[in-house]
């Protein structure tokens, strides 16, 4: 009992920990710029849609940077899990 | 490997521009779009006989949807043939050579000659409209006196009319505010001694325009093509009425387009209503997308969530539609009716709350004849002798429990939503989402953001991704396309073939995807094990 309380109170830290992090990155990083990456990736890609199909390309990539995002957060949680276990 | 593939670059980018310049000598690329003037520069024509070429460029089939007219407002004289990338057009009857026109253009670079029989230099401006929107926009009338009230409510449209009469015909089109071609006052048309055939057009902005024609004639083409396209969409709620009467067929057919780019700004419904009771005639045929008894008006991206309330002539037909979209689509009505018939229609759209749980409710619960049955009283009212009271109406209180239950249904879908959403907002501030947040974010702003100064160059594209430069020739400007589609001559087969490369590209990006996430569940299956170990 007191083990999954524990388990539980880690993951509880961890998540809170995350999230603060996550809120302090994006208050100290202005996004204005990746407005402009975006913009600049729009386009040059614009010219390439009567051959390719650019929607097709761009949800594509954008959900494989979201399955890479959930695989570099799952490798980083079995790192610290290992980390608690370990000690 | 890096060479090979500059080398091929280098090869695509030399092979696109000999075959841009070799298909375009002289190319103007003009986005054909509502209505537009084209003055040709010091288009001079010395001898007898002559051409004047320049190309225009549709490269949008919605652009142009159905025909193109070409008119001549300063010189009717030219004879000859007007054709239009090699098509004909067909003059308008009675117009002397000044207004052509043509039906279902298709897309592509176009080339208008037209042959001068005189002498002399002119100066040339020739209009093109596009954008029309009617099927056939002929509307045959062969009967003698007739009004014709058309409120259009400030929505431009491009007014012809031919008249051939035998004695004094008169037109007249009143309540027209601001004309801007060809500078003809009030009067449209008018007569000859023997036969009358005169063509003008006006192109106006209007509230309403009455149209009456006095005399006899025998024939009389009216062309009335409503653009419904405002340079801005008016505030809403606004109403555009379109009065058809008085027409001799048994059915016509109105097509209208193009109401669907009112879309945005909020503007979430339009509506549809019968104006006139004409419940004793016909009913009107109300095809796709719009449909009596169906409930669906329009379609403006494939998924509407439409009701409507009321039947026939006299009902009133609403759709929501996507606040969202931006696009055009097509409205068509089909209206049976007979000289007694004085069928109107009334559009209408605007802004309607579409959050109603408790009008939704009951509409869900119960019909409105079950809601106008009497109320529940509890108890007998023995006081009342001569009234007959029911002590329980089963329906209303079926009615009302079903209403609750809808009620409490639609709270606790609000409440999950506003968890989630809560969820949702955590979780994509949390690192390393929030990564994945920003640029979900940035993407979406970027659609309407501009970029810095210095890099405006990379926008040298226009909305089909064909990339133009300006050129000057003589006294002729324009464009010339050296990416795009725009390069080659558009015809059936070309788009077959882009159709397929984009085709093949979309699966290959698919199969990319699909390799990709592949390995990468390898890679976190190797490494889960590999973390059991």
């Amino acid at each position: 009992m007191i083990d999954i309380l524990k388990k539980i109170g880690l993951f509880s830290l961890v998540v809170s920990g995350l999230v603060l992090l996550g809120n302090g990155i994006n208050a100290v990083i202005n996004w204005s710029w990746l407005v402009t990456i975006c913009g600049i990736f729009r386009a040059v890609i614009v010219p390439l849609d009567f051959f390719i199909d650019t929607t097709e390309l761009i949800s594509s990539i954008a959900n494989f940077l979201s399955i890479l995002i959930v695989f570099w957060g799952a490798r980083g949680f079995i790192i610290v899990t290992n980390y608690f276990k370990n000690k | 490997m890096m060479m090979k593939g500059l080398k091929f670059g280098l090869f695509l980018l030399i092979g696109c521009l000999w075959v841009s310049l070799g298909v375009n000598t002289v190319s103007a690329e003009i986005t054909l779009s509502e209505s537009y003037s084209i003055n040709t520069p010091n288009g001079s024509i010395q001898g007898n006989q002559g051409a004047l070429h320049w190309w225009s460029y549709i490269d949008n089939q919605a652009d142009c949807e159905n025909t193109v007219m070409v008119v001549f407002p300063s010189d009717c004289q030219n004879n000859g043939t007007i054709e239009y990338n090699g098509d004909e057009l067909t003059p308008v009857w009675g117009a002397n050579d000044c207004a052509f026109y043509l039906v279902n253009p298709d897309i592509g670079n176009y080339s208008l000659d037209f042959w001068e029989t005189t002498w002399g230099a002119k100066t040339w401006s020739v209009d093109i409209y596009c954008g029309v929107d009617q099927e056939d926009p002929i509307l045959q009338k062969s009967a003698n006196t007739n009004n014709h009230l058309y409120n259009y409510n400030g929505w431009d449209l491009i007014i012809s009319d031919t008249i051939e009469g035998e004695t004094l015909v008169t037109l007249f089109a009143t309540g027209i505010p601001d004309i801007s071609e060809p500078g003809i006052e009030n009067e449209l048309c008018w007569f000859t001694n023997d036969r009358y055939q005169r063509t003008n057009y006006q192109i106006a902005t209007t509230t309403s325009i009455t149209m009456s024609t006095y005399g006899n004639f025998y024939y009389n083409t009216w062309y009335i093509w409503v653009t419904l396209k405002p340079s801005a969409p008016p505030n809403p709620p606004s109403t555009l009425t379109i009065a058809i009467n008085d027409f001799d067929t048994t059915t016509q057919l109105l097509h209208l387009y193009g109401l669907c780019e009112q879309v945005g700004s909020g503007i979430n419904q339009m509506r549809i209503v019968g104006l006139a009771d004409n419940a004793t005639t016909s009913q009107p045929v109300l095809p796709d997308p719009l449909g009596v008894g169906r409930g669906g008006l329009i379609d403006c991206n494939g998924t509407y969530n439409a009701y409507y309330d009321g039947y026939g002539l006299t009902g009133t037909h609403w759709v929501a539609i996507d606040d969202t979209f931006y696009g055009t689509d097509w409205v068509t009505f089909e209206q049976d009716f007979n000289a007694s018939s004085t069928p109107d229609w009334e559009f209408s759209y605007g802004y309607m709350s579409q959050d109603d749980p408790d009008g939704t409710a009951s509409r869900l619960a119960c019909s409105d004849e079950e809601w106008a049955t009497p109320d529940p009283v509890i108890g007998i009212d023995w006081l009342s002798a001569t009234t007959s009271v029911p002590a329980f109406n089963f329906t209303k209180i079926k009615c009302q429990i079903i209403k609750q239950y809808y009620i409490s249904m639609f709270s606790l879908r609000d409440q999950v939503k506003s968890m989630g959403a809560s969820s949702a907002s955590v979780l994509g501030n949390m690192f390393p989402f929030n990564f994945s947040t920003a640029i979900k974010n940035a993407w979406t702003q970027s659609a309407s953001s501009t970029l810095p100064t210095g890099l405006e160059f990379l926008n040298s594209s226009n909305a089909s991704g064909t990339i133009s430069i300006p050129v000057t020739i003589g006294n002729a400007s324009g464009s010339v396309p050296i990416w795009g589609t725009a390069i080659f001559n558009k015809n059936a087969s070309s788009t077959a073939a882009y159709n397929s490369i984009r085709t093949v590209s979309t699966w290959l990006i698919r199969l990319a995807f699909f390799f990709l996430v592949f390995l990468l569940g390898s890679k976190i299956y190797h490494e889960f094990n590999q973390s059991k170990q």
